[in-house]
């Protein structure tokens, strides 16, 4: 009996300090990325975090562990700011829409998460341009008839509820970077 | 020293409030874990397959190489010379046999492992695809095989897994809150305004508070920083406990209301219930009168 409480308490405090240490390598990812974006006690917090290092052997051993556990990817949503714009890549054959498959509410939302998700790493036009391609690809397969399409980055910006006030309105950029054609 | 090891004995191995309702813990996982693959199964070759929306190359770009795929257990299937989409679907169906099983208590504890194993592996096909709730499903799902485990030591164990929830839940809040709390937007409410606009299309409703009373986004946004980053506190405080646990559950279905987040919202709300277990709900006649037969 006391082997085995004691082995469940090292699991979890590995547990909470697996979650903990993950939690603190995704923030401290903020300096090189949204530290400008971040109110001085944010920026203090990321610059104390500098000391914060584990050796790389547990950092993987957590990483495995979180993996099957559904910890490894942290839990600061919409964090350290809601984003006030929206990326979506869209298809158009002779202007009419082709959209992205999803046939239920769930499998719906998580085809558009892909926006969300992938987000920054869309701006990066090398990447951007395979993802166009893979889709392409699976929408050129689901509509037959389809022979050539039309692809447009979409980008919403939303004003902030003090610019609202001033009256300026949701911007809307439509800009059609490519055609596709099937072959 | 001695009084200190006790009160953490008692702590993390002598809870057994509601052990008696585990079975109805293990459906409720299991039952939500079902119902979400079989929304997604309409779509499965889009969101799953090598050649789906997201091909397998640009996959596997993005995640650790060390993480079980479902392309490395259909590859094998696939040397016996079943096809890649039958060798796919026949995944999901032992993953949807899975569940039933563990539903209706056959090898409960085995079925369990395997429903984790696969999840594990579908959401590291799918990485583009896996946001917030796929991970909590994940983590609810490993917490149902702990549910799952039988012997003579089950109240060490149960008592254990709720406690490991309960933690969980204030790692998952604080940092949630933390994050929140270093940036700008959650302080003056654009953040909500932005999540309702990004997610849903802007409507009468959101349209006339972000126009006329922007102030309501505000105190939604701050409650919410404020609430999930003091979770550990108010949760385990006697006095707030209900009224932390009221609130969070509250945020949940406005999350599913306001930005259709229904996935998310319902596991954690199932989460919350099994952890801190208020008695509005666990003792409500419907579950008594639903309960699932114990073994």
């Amino acid at each position: 009996m006391k082997t085995l409480k004691t082995l469940l308490f090292a699991l979890l405090l590995f547990h909470i300090f697996s979650s903990f240490v993950i939690n603190i390598q995704i923030v401290k990812t903020w300096k090189s990325s949204t530290y400008s974006s971040l109110n001085r006690y944010g920026k203090s917090i990321i610059d104390a975090l500098e000391y914060f290092n584990i050796p790389e052997i547990i950092q993987t051993g957590m990483r495995n562990y979180s993996y099957y556990t559904g910890i490894e990817r942290g839990y600061e949503y919409y964090s350290p700011n809601a984003a006030d714009k929206k990326t979506e890549i869209l298809f158009k054959h002779n202007d009419i829409p082709v959209v992205l498959p999803g046939k239920t509410f769930e499998s719906s939302f998580k085809i558009k998460s892909i926006f969300t998700i992938l987000g920054g790493q869309l701006e990066n036009e090398g990447f951007r341009n395979r993802v166009i391609q893979s889709m392409a690809v699976r929408l050129f397969t689901l509509h037959p008839e389809i022979s050539q399409m039309d692809v447009v980055i979409e980008k919403k910006n939303f004003p902030s509820l003090a610019e609202i006030k001033q009256g300026k309105p949701i911007r809307i950029e439509e800009t059609t970077v490519y055609n596709i054609k099937k072959n | 020293m001695n009084i200190a090891a006790a009160k953490l004995n008692a702590f993390f191995f002598g809870y057994d409030k509601n052990i008696e309702k585990k079975n109805l813990f293990i459906t409720a996982i299991s039952l939500f874990g079902l119902l979400n693959i079989l929304l997604i199964l309409p779509d499965l070759y889009n969101i799953y397959s090598k050649s789906g929306i997201i091909n397998v190359e640009i996959n596997d770009f993005l995640i650790r190489k060390d993480q079980i795929r479902l392309a490395l257990i259909t590859d094998i299937i696939e040397q016996a010379g079943i096809r890649y989409e039958y060798a796919l679907a026949g995944i999901i169906a032992i993953y949807i046999c899975s569940f039933i099983f563990v539903l209706a208590n056959y090898y409960r504890l085995f079925f369990a492992i395997v429903v984790v194993l696969i999840h594990s592996a579908l959401i590291a096909s799918s990485y583009s695809f896996s946001y917030g709730a796929d991970y909590m499903i994940s983590f609810s799902l490993f917490v149902n095989v702990l549910l799952c485990i039988d012997s003579k030591y089950n109240r060490i164990v149960y008592s254990f897994t709720i406690r490991l929830i309960q933690l969980q839940l204030c790692v998952i809040y604080f940092f949630s809150g933390l994050g929140k709390a270093m940036g700008n937007n959650w302080y003056t409410g654009d953040a909500i305004w932005y999540l309702v606009s990004t997610y849903t299309d802007v409507n009468v409703l959101t349209a006339f508070i972000a126009t006329t009373v922007p102030f309501v986004f505000q105190v939604i946004s701050l409650s919410v920083v404020i609430a999930e980053l003091f979770y550990p506190f108010l949760i385990y405080n006697k006095i707030t406990k209900k009224t932390a646990l009221l609130y969070i559950i509250i945020t949940h279905l406005i999350i599913i209301l306001m930005i259709n987040l229904y996935t998310f919202g319902i596991v954690m709300i199932i989460l919350n219930v099994i952890a801190f277990q208020p008695k509005i709900i666990t003792e409500s006649k419907y579950l008594k009168k639903h309960e699932p037969i114990t073994e």
